[in-house]
């Protein structure tokens, strides 16, 4: 039997850890129900070991895949560091920039935020045109924007943090004309 | 026969009736496309105006509402990895990749074909045999026969998409797993939630699944521009040919019982119909291996099964009063509003209606083949867009879309946390269609079996002598074992090689 690579032993021990905290936090509702025996916790217990066994059950049959010798690099991890920090800063920022948008969106608001999420998104995927950065997450915007906010009368969010929700607020009644 | 006839004439011979009908066949394709308005934004903003209609066409409207807007959102799905529905995720599967080889025209066709067949097969069958199969099917499907019929979901899906079994088995444990987050469906125990309300009610699974499929499709896509290996779909109409339906009449027939049996059980519905097809299709098939990279048997399974549960789902909710989900009990809603009681008197008091109902279906589902074909022809062209610019366009929409469905931020950060996990779980060789088979199983598994075992008393023998359950388990046991059985021949030549 040969050596995992790096990126198999992280796969294993996310899932063994994912069953780990699921069963630490089932503690907290392992409580008795009068009218059914297995109580809150029996099911989602059972997945989790079910998870740990399936853990161990992919960790053994990479082992047994892995040639006598050496170490087999196929994972998607391990494939990372073929790639230049150039590449894995653009990737982490194309990552990243979704989950940064998505906590703003409550303080700024759709409204203000949006174009900027579009545009720096157009950029991390390779325009670097300036007219397109600018009209392309404008018109997409707009578009949408006028179909939910004046059409479908869906009510985005418009932010709390002081100017941000008057911005939003303003922007919906010039929209809807109201 | 002269009823239907009857139904369809009373249909057409009023303009009003007839505008009603458009409105809903149009309003379904629409709203079904479009990710987080779906076809229940349209049937609830309907709601309160249905009262000034007649109760024919009211109801009317919401039955051909159903029948589009099933279909609706296999297009968005084909073309953008983005289900308009979770009935039309498993359309995804092979509809997306079948685009990304430049046969989208091919996917979409099948789709609209198949909808239309699958509907059409399922309004005759509900005309046929409402009463008799409304009996039969309620009857004999209590908690037990569903857990058992989950399960067997559950052990298929796990050898659907994933790059070994275990893989496929981690993922959709990993669906039930977050399934469990929320209140527990027998004393209402709060489990994962962390003191957060917003976890109360679980995670949704509009969010997730517009991570998991759209977010994530435009992450992966990005990547392969950054790795300088991104090829833009290749823009071709071409339809599928009627010699490759032929080869698929199996596969038709078989998704056309999924859908109808899997419709008529209430609670059940288009979701699990869609699913439970495409597993059979995979289950089946010589090219197994082919799902989940463009295969169009896969789309055919999902789409004519889904639409095939609409017409179904009308049989316990007229001869019964059972609604078997959102759409149907809104239903519910509109025949209480003019007055009438769904149930076994409808037949007898207002048969006119009922056969208004089943013409409109059964035109619907013909327009839908019309109007479906038009809409191909036009959408196609979105393709031309070059993936730049139609990635934020697709992120804008699945944002508006997750936050839409219960006016929430935090959907929103789940859809784009679950975007960023799916794009590492399918990179590293996990099957997305197990983990959201799990997601939208887990609740429906565990609450069946708890009511299961309260009703068998805790006693699995007594729980596996019902017939139906003992078919169910030992076709998940004889599913289970020979995936197993597969998965180590595949190590063992692994090793061999």
């Amino acid at each position: 039997m040969g050596r995992l690579s790096p990126g198999q032993w992280f796969e294993v021990g996310v899932w063994l850890a994912v069953a780990g905290l699921a069963y630490g936090f089932s503690l907290q509702f392992d409580r008795d129900i009068e009218m059914y025996r297995f109580g809150a916790a029996g099911w989602p217990r059972i997945i989790i070991l079910l998870i740990a066994l399936g853990a161990v059950g992919q960790f053994v049959q990479d082992l047994r895949a892995v040639p006598e010798t050496g170490i087999k690099e196929t994972g998607y991890f391990d494939r990372f560091s073929e790639h230049g920090p150039s590449f894995l800063l653009r990737m982490g920022l194309t990552l990243a920039l979704p989950i940064v948008y998505a906590a703003l969106l409550q303080g700024m608001g759709y409204y203000f935020l949006t174009p900027f999420f579009l545009a720096g998104y157009l950029y991390l995927t390779g325009e670097r045109r300036v007219t397109a950065l600018i009209l392309v997450p404008l018109l997409i915007y707009g578009t949408v924007t006028f179909i939910f906010t004046r059409l479908l009368y869906v009510g985005l969010p418009t932010g709390y943090w002081p100017g941000f929700y008057d911005l939003g607020n303003w922007f919906v009644v010039v929209l809807r004309g109201s | 026969m002269e009823q239907f006839i009857a139904g369809a004439l009373t249909l057409v011979s009023s303009p009003l009736s007839v505008t009603i009908f458009f409105a809903g066949l149009v309003g379904g394709l629409l709203f079904g496309a479009i990710p987080g308005v779906s076809m229940l934004t349209l049937a609830a903003i309907f709601l309160p105006f249905s009262g000034l209609l007649k109760a024919s066409d009211a109801i009317m409207f919401y039955s051909v509402l159903y029948c589009s807007g099933t279909y609706g959102g296999a297009v968005t799905a084909i073309l953008f990895n983005i289900p308009g529905a979770p009935e039309n995720a498993p359309t995804a599967f092979d509809g997306y990749p079948m685009t990304q080889q430049g046969k989208a025209g091919k996917a979409i066709g099948a789709a609209v074909l198949c909808s239309a067949f699958g509907g059409t097969c399922s309004v005759i069958l509900m005309m046929i045999a409402t009463p008799l199969l409304a009996d039969v099917a309620v009857s004999h499907f209590g908690p037990p026969e569903i857990f058992s019929l989950v399960f067997f979901g559950i052990a298929v899906a796990s050898s659907v998409g994933a790059q070994t079994l275990w893989k496929g088995w981690l993922s959709v444990l990993l669906g039930l797993l977050m399934a469990t987050v929320g209140l527990d469906p027998v004393a209402g125990m709060e489990r994962y939630t962390f003191d957060f309300v917003y976890l109360l009610a679980g995670l949704h699974f509009i969010p997730v699944i517009l991570g998991f499929f759209a977010v994530a499709e435009v992450l992966v896509q990005a990547e392969r521009r950054a790795r300088g290996s991104y090829a833009m779909p290749k823009f071709v109409t071409s339809f599928p040919t009627l010699a490759e339906f032929w080869k698929l009449k199996v596969a038709v027939a078989r998704s056309v019982g999924l859908g109808f049996f899997s419709g008529i059980l209430p609670g059940i519905g288009a979701t699990l119909a869609a699913f439970l097809s495409y597993n059979e299709a995979v289950r089946w098939s010589k090219r197994k291996e082919n799902f989940g990279k463009g295969e169009l048997e896969g789309v055919v399974a999902s789409e004519t099964a889904n639409n095939a549960a609409t017409g179904a789902a009308m049989i316990p909710l007229l001869a019964l009063g059972l609604p078997g989900g959102a759409l149907t009990a809104m239903m519910v809603g509109v025949f209480q509003m003019h007055d009438i009681e769904p149930g076994p008197l409808v037949f007898i008091n207002t048969s006119d209606l009922v056969w208004v109902v089943f013409a409109a279906m059964f035109f619907a589902n013909i327009a839908i083949l019309v109007l479906g074909f038009v809409e191909t022809k036009t959408v196609l062209h979105l393709l031309r867009i070059p993936f730049q610019f139609l990635a934020p366009g697709i992120l804008l929409l699945a944002t508006v879309g997750a936050y839409a469905v219960r006016n929430l931020v935090m959907d929103v950060g789940v859809m784009f946390v679950a975007g960023v996990l799916a794009f590492f779980l399918r990179r590293t060789g996990y099957s997305i269609p197990g983990i959201v088979l799990g997601l939208i199983l887990g609740k429906l598994g565990e609450q069946n079996f708890a009511q299961a075992m309260q009703l068998v008393s805790y006693d699995f023998v007594t729980f596996g002598s019902r017939p139906i359950v003992a078919v169910l388990l030992l076709a998940s046991v004889a599913t289970i074992l020979t995936n197993v059985y597969r998965a180590l021949k595949g190590s063992r030549k692994t090793i061999q090689m």
